[in-house]
C-alpha cells in the first residue's frame, strides 16, 4: 500500500511539473509504439432523434465522434453510447484513407456495447482483431489508443485505481466498471484501455476528477459470446432492487439470527428481469453461488476483491440457474433463480427510447404520448423538479412495474389549440384514464376505445386527479384533424410501433 | 411570476417632510413591533428576534387597523403618533393573517384623546385619485404619495402566501413602512396600503373596503373566524359547446363545471364532479367563473367572500340536465395540509426517541429556502400539490412527517427518512400527530416499526431502548415537553 501511494505522488507530481514535455513526448512516439494500430478505428456517426414533444418532427442533426476497436476480421467494437439514435455511421481506419459505411450488427443498450460491421469489399486489407483479457491489476499502470480523424494513431496513460458497480451510461442496468486515474489524455470516448498490453476494456465515461470508467473485458466479453452465434439475447439484469440491512433493530425485527451478519435487505420485485419470480419484498438475500453477500451489499470477489453483488448475477448470460438462499419468514430458504434480461418492454415507463420513434395519437388537436423518462428529461435533468410531481410520482411507483390494467401510462401532453378543443387549451401533462368508457392501458388502446359508442354525437376522454372531462364532436373531428395538421404542419397524426 | 413584497420596513431614522392633509394624518399611526416566530423543523425553538415598523390608522371604538404582517409573531407592540414623541405599548386585539388585517389597542387610552377616527369608505372606481398614507422607509413622518387605481381583481395575499381576497391596484408609491396605511379618496379609506411587486415600477397593493368590512363584522363577536369556503375545485370549460352539450346545459346558459370536492366540507355532500354551477345568490356565473359586482367582473369566490362563516349560501347548478337550487354553509375548511402560513402560535409536534414529528405545512416547506416549491423533495412536492385529491381518508388531519433527527445511539439508522411523510407507525396508520403517542404504545415483537410514504424500507427502533434513551435526548437537547398538541 505504501508503494502504491509513493506511485500515485510520483506520477502527480510528474504531471504537475511537466506536462507539456509529457503531452510532447507522448504524441512524438506514438506513430512506432502503438501496438494494436491495425485494429483501432475512429468512428463518426449523424445522429438526427426524433422530438420527443412533438414526435412528428425531428430535431437538429448532431455529429458525434468516438472510438472503437476491431474484434473480427470485418466487425467493431464500441460503445452503444456513440450509434444511439445515428441515422449514419461512418469509420476511418489504418487500412485506409476513405471514410467507410458501418452499419450496426449487434446493440446492447443495458451493457453500453455495439458490434458495427462492414463490407469485406471496402476495406484494402482486414482488421487485425484483438481479444480481450480479464486481467486488471488495481495500482498499476493502463495505457489507452485511439485513431483519430486525421488518421494519427494516439497513446495515453492512467492509472488502474478501482473496481465498482455503477448504473451503465444508457440503461438502468448495474454494471461493473474498472475505474482508471490520473489519465495523460482525456479518456471516456470509447478508447481501447490496455493493461501489460493486453486489451481490458472500452472507456465510456470521464469525471471532473480526471477519472475515467471503462466496460471491463467481462463484460465484453460476455456480449462477444453472445453474438457468436449470430442472435442476441442479452445478458441477465437484476429483478429486484435491494437496500443495505445494516440497523441491528431492523434485523432483529427480521428475526435474523445475532450469528448473521450478512444479507442485505429486497425492498422492491420488478416485473421482469432475474429473480422477478422467486424473490419477495421483505426477503434477506444471503448468498449468491454459495458467496456471502454482506449487509452493504457487498461481497469478496476473488479477482476485484469488495464489490457489487450485482456482478454476480449481471455477469451471466440469460437462461442460467443461480443458487441463492434468502431468509423468509425465519427461516433460510434456498432457491434457483433464472438469469433473464429486462427489456424496455418490460417497463411501465421505459428507461430510454433508443433507435425508436416515440408513439403518439393527435386527435381533435389533444396529444397522447406515452410517459418515458426521456419524456420527463426533456424538463431538463433535475427532471423531479420540472415535470408534474403527479407524473414524476408515477415514474417513481411504476415504471419497472407495469400491471395487466396498466402497461404504458397514457396522457394527454398537451392540446395544440384549435376551435374543435376550446376551453380545453391550456390542459397538459395529464394522466388519462378511459376514452368513451373504456380503461386506456397502452396507447395501443387508443383508436380502439375511440371507435366504441359509435351512436353518441361525442367522444369523451376521462383523466385522473380531477381533471375535466374532453368532449370532442365526433362529426367534427375529422375536419378538424385535417385543419390541424396543415396550420401546425404535422405530417403524421399518429405513430404506433409495429 | 410574480415577487410580492411586504410593506414592512426595519428602522431608519432619516428624516422625511409631510405634506398630508393635517386631520387625516392625525389618525395615522406609526407601528413598532417585535417579532419571533417558531422554528418550523423543531418548533420547541424560537427563532431569532426582529424588529418593523409600519404604519396604522385609527377607526370607530377606538382601535388601529393596520396590517396583520406588522403584528405577525410579535412578542412586543408600540405606537405613536406624528404629533407627540410618546410612545404607547400596545397590544393585538384581532390578528386576521388570511386577510393581513389586525386590531391593535394601545394599554393607555389617552392615546386616542384629540384623535378622530377615519371613515370606512367604498370600493373606489378604476382610473380615481387615491392618496397613501404612511410611514415608510426614509423618514420618521408621515409620507403621502397620491395615485391612480388602475385594476380591481382576485389576487393572492403575500403575508398568508397562499389565501385570494379582492386586491386593488393602484400606481401609489407604497413602500416598506407604508404597510396597514389609509389610502384615502374623499376623506374617507378606501383601502390598505399591504404589499408591492418587485419586478415593476410603482405597482402597489390595497386590501379593499370589502374584506376590511368583513374582518370588522367578524370580530363583532370578539372573536376572529377568517374567511371560510364550500370545499370544491371547478374548471371553467363552458366555453366548449360539446362540453356544454354533454352536460345537458342548456345553450344559453352560463357556468363552471365542478371538478373536485373536498371530504369534509360543505360542498363534499352538496354537489359533484361534473355538476354545473350557474348562480351564487342572485349573482349570475359567466363561463370564466366570473360575477358582475360593484359594477366590476369579479371571480365568483367573492360571493362567499362576502359572507361570514355559518353563514349560507344559495347555490343553483344542473346535474343531468336538470336544475337545482341548494342551501350551503359557509365554514372554514382548512386542508389536510396547511397552504398558507401560520403566526401567532406554536406549531405542534411529537418527539419520540430523538424523532421529530410536525405536520406538513407550508412553513415546514419554505425551510427550504426561496425556491423551496423546486427544491423540497419530490414526495413532499407531490403530497403538497396533489393531497386534496389524492386523500380519501376522511379522518386524516394531517399529513405527518420526519422533520428532524436529534441524533442518538438509538436513532443512527434514521438519516434515510428525515424529511419523509409518515405513513404507519406499528402498522397503525398515521392521520394525525394525536395519533403517535397511541401508535407507540403497542410496539410490535419489542421494536417500533415506521413506515414513511415513498420508501420501501421501514425504521425500526428497539421499544425498550428507545423508551430509556427518550428522556437522556429530551436531557441532552434541551427539550422540555415531548409534544405539543392541540
Amino acid at each position: 500500500m505504501k508503494n502504491k501511494h509513493q506511485f500515485h505522488i510520483l506520477i502527480s507530481l510528474w504531471t504537475m511539473l511537466f506536462p507539456i514535455i509529457v503531452i510532447a513526448n507522448t504524441e512524438q512516439l506514438l506513430s512506432d509504439e502503438i501496438p494494436f494500430e491495425d485494429s483501432l478505428v475512429y468512428i463518426e456517426s449523424a445522429v438526427q432523434k426524433q422530438s420527443v414533444y412533438q414526435p412528428w418532427k425531428t430535431e437538429e442533426l448532431k455529429s458525434k465522434s468516438f472510438y472503437g476497436c476491431a474484434v473480427s476480421e470485418y466487425t467493431i467494437l464500441t460503445t452503444a453510447q456513440g450509434v444511439v439514435d445515428a441515422n449514419f455511421i461512418k469509420i476511418k481506419c489504418k487500412q485506409s484513407t476513405q471514410f467507410i459505411p458501418v452499419s450496426i450488427t449487434f446493440i446492447d443498450i443495458n451493457n453500453n456495447l455495439c458490434l458495427l460491421s462492414c463490407e469485406p469489399s471496402s476495406l484494402p486489407a482486414p482488421f487485425k482483431p484483438i481479444s480481450f483479457s480479464s486481467d486488471f491489476n488495481v495500482g498499476q499502470p493502463v495505457e489507452f489508443y485511439w485513431f483519430n480523424r486525421d488518421a494519427k494513431s494516439f497513446k495515453g496513460r492512467a492509472i488502474a485505481d478501482d473496481v465498482m458497480i455503477k448504473p451503465s451510461a444508457l440503461s438502468f442496468n448495474n454494471q461493473i466498471n474498472y475505474v482508471v486515474s490520473n489519465s495523460s489524455r482525456q479518456a471516456g470516448k470509447s478508447q481501447l484501455f490496455c493493461q501489460k498490453n493486453k486489451p481490458i476494456g472500452l472507456a465510456t465515461w470521464t469525471n471532473e476528477n480526471n477519472e475515467c470508467g471503462l466496460i471491463p473485458a467481462p463484460v465484453i466479453n460476455l456480449f462477444l459470446e453472445d453474438c457468436l452465434d449470430g442472435v442476441f439475447n442479452g445478458s441477465a439484469s437484476l429483478g429486484f432492487a435491494s437496500k443495505s440491512l445494516i440497523d441491528p433493530a431492523h434485523r432483529s425485527h427480521l428475526q435474523l439470527p445475532k450469528s448473521t451478519t450478512h444479507g442485505v435487505y429486497i425492498s422492491e420485485i420488478y416485473s421482469a428481469g432475474t429473480g422477478s419470480k422467486d424473490l419477495k419484498p421483505e426477503d434477506v438475500l444471503l448468498e449468491i453461488n454459495n458467496i456471502k453477500i454482506d449487509a452493504y451489499g457487498r461481497y469478496i470477489d476473488s479477482q476485484y476483491g469488495e464489490i457489487g453483488f450485482e456482478y454476480l448475477i449481471t455477469n451471466n448470460p440469460i437462461n442460467i440457474s443461480i443458487p441463492i438462499k434468502v431468509w423468509r419468514n425465519n427461516n433460510i430458504i434456498e432457491l434457483h433463480i433464472m438469469t433473464e434480461t429486462l427489456n424496455q418492454t418490460d417497463m411501465a415507463i421505459p428507461f430510454h427510447q433508443y433507435n425508436q420513434r416515440p408513439e403518439y395519437m393527435i386527435l381533435g388537436g389533444l396529444m397522447f404520448q406515452t410517459l418515458t423518462r426521456p419524456y420527463i428529461n426533456v424538463w431538463g435533468e433535475d427532471e423531479s423538479s420540472r415535470v408534474s410531481p403527479y407524473l414524476y410520482q408515477y415514474y417513481k411507483k411504476m415504471a419497472f412495474n407495469p400491471t395487466k390494467d396498466r402497461k404504458e401510462i397514457v396522457i394527454l401532453s398537451y392540446v395544440i389549440p384549435a376551435q374543435i378543443n376550446l376551453g380545453y387549451h391550456k390542459l397538459r401533462q395529464v394522466v388519462l384514464k378511459s376514452i368513451n368508457g373504456m380503461s386506456i392501458r397502452s396507447l395501443d388502446d387508443l383508436p380502439k376505445a375511440i371507435s366504441l359508442n359509435k351512436e353518441s354525437d361525442f367522444i369523451t376522454f376521462e383523466f385522473e386527479n380531477d381533471n375535466p372531462v374532453i368532449v370532442l364532436p365526433r362529426e367534427q373531428l375529422s375536419q378538424a384533424d385535417n385543419e390541424i395538421s396543415q396550420r401546425y404542419g404535422i405530417n403524421q397524426l399518429s405513430y404506433f410501433r409495429p | 411570476m410574480k415577487y410580492i413584497y411586504l410593506a414592512i420596513f426595519f428602522i431608519s431614522s432619516q428624516i422625511n417632510l409631510a405634506f398630508a392633509n393635517t386631520n387625516l394624518s392625525d389618525s395615522v399611526v406609526m407601528i413598532r413591533s417585535v417579532n419571533q416566530g417558531y422554528n418550523h423543523t423543531t418548533p420547541w425553538k424560537q427563532e431569532i428576534m426582529s424588529q418593523g415598523v409600519g404604519t396604522g390608522f385609527i377607526i370607530s371604538g377606538n382601535k388601529i387597523l393596520t396590517n396583520a404582517h406588522n403584528i405577525g409573531n410579535t412578542k412586543y407592540v408600540e405606537v405613536t403618533l406624528q404629533r407627540y414623541a410618546k410612545r404607547y405599548p400596545a397590544k393585538v386585539v384581532f390578528a386576521g393573517h388570511d386577510c393581513d388585517l389586525a386590531i391593535v389597542e394601545p394599554i393607555d387610552k389617552t392615546f386616542f384623546n384629540e384623535t378622530s377616527p377615519l371613515e370606512i369608505g367604498q370600493i373606489p372606481e378604476i382610473n380615481s385619485k387615491v392618496s397613501t398614507y404612511g410611514f415608510p422607509v426614509g423618514g420618521k413622518l408621515i409620507s403621502v404619495t397620491e395615485g391612480v387605481v388602475s385594476r380591481i381583481q382576485m389576487d393572492t395575499y403575500s403575508h398568508p402566501g397562499a389565501d385570494s381576497h379582492l386586491v386593488i391596484q393602484t400606481d401609489a408609491a407604497i413602500n416598506p413602512g407604508n404597510s396597514g396605511g389609509p389610502v384615502i379618496q374623499n376623506n374617507k379609506v378606501v383601502g390598505v396600503a399591504f404589499q408591492g411587486l418587485r419586478q415593476a415600477d410603482n405597482i402597489g397593493y390595497l386590501i379593499p373596503t370589502t374584506v376590511i368590512n368583513h374582518f370588522l363584522d367578524d370580530i363583532k363577536d370578539n372573536t376572529y373566524d377568517g374567511f371560510g369556503s364550500l370545499g370544491f375545485s371547478y374548471y371553467p370549460g363552458l366555453h366548449s359547446p360539446s362540453y356544454k352539450s354533454f352536460l345537458k346545459v342548456p345553450n344559453e346558459q352560463q357556468g363552471v363545471v365542478v371538478l373536485n370536492t373536498q371530504i369534509n366540507t360543505p360542498a363534499y355532500n352538496l354537489l359533484q364532479p361534473g355538476d354545473v354551477l350557474t348562480q351564487f345568490d342572485d349573482y349570475d356565473i359567466d363561463n370564466d367563473g366570473m360575477i358582475q359586482i360593484y359594477g366590476l367582473r369579479i371571480g365568483m369566490s367573492q360571493v362567499i367572500e362576502e359572507k361570514q362563516i355559518g353563514e349560507n349560501l344559495n347555490i343553483t347548478f344542473y346535474r343531468n340536465g336538470k336544475k337545482h337550487q341548494e342551501n350551503a354553509k359557509i365554514l372554514l375548511n382548512r386542508p389536510v395540509i396547511e397552504y398558507s402560513r401560520q403566526y401567532d402560535s406554536q406549531p405542534e409536534y411529537v418527539v419520540f426517541a430523538g424523532l421529530t414529528f410536525i405536520k406538513l405545512s407550508r412553513d415546514y416547506l419554505e425551510t427550504w429556502g426561496r425556491n423551496w416549491s423546486s427544491t423540497m423533495p419530490h414526495i413532499l412536492k407531490y403530497l403538497f400539490q396533489n393531497a386534496s385529491s389524492i386523500n380519501d381518508e376522511s379522518d386524516r388531519k394531517c399529513y405527518a412527517v420526519l422533520s428532524e433527527i436529534l441524533p442518538d445511539q438509538v436513532n443512527t439508522y434514521a438519516k434515510p427518512f428525515h424529511n419523509m411523510p409518515l405513513e404507519s407507525i406499528n402498522n397503525i396508520e398515521i392521520l394525525d400527530l394525536n395519533n403517535i403517542p397511541e401508535a407507540l404504545e403497542h410496539p410490535i415483537d419489542g421494536n417500533h416499526i415506521f413506515k414513511f410514504i415513498g420508501h420501501t424500507i421501514p425504521l425500526v427502533i428497539n421499544a425498550k431502548i428507545a423508551t430509556e434513551r427518550h428522556p437522556i435526548i429530551n436531557n441532552n437537547y434541551q427539550i422540555k415537553n415531548d409534544s405539543y398538541l392541540k
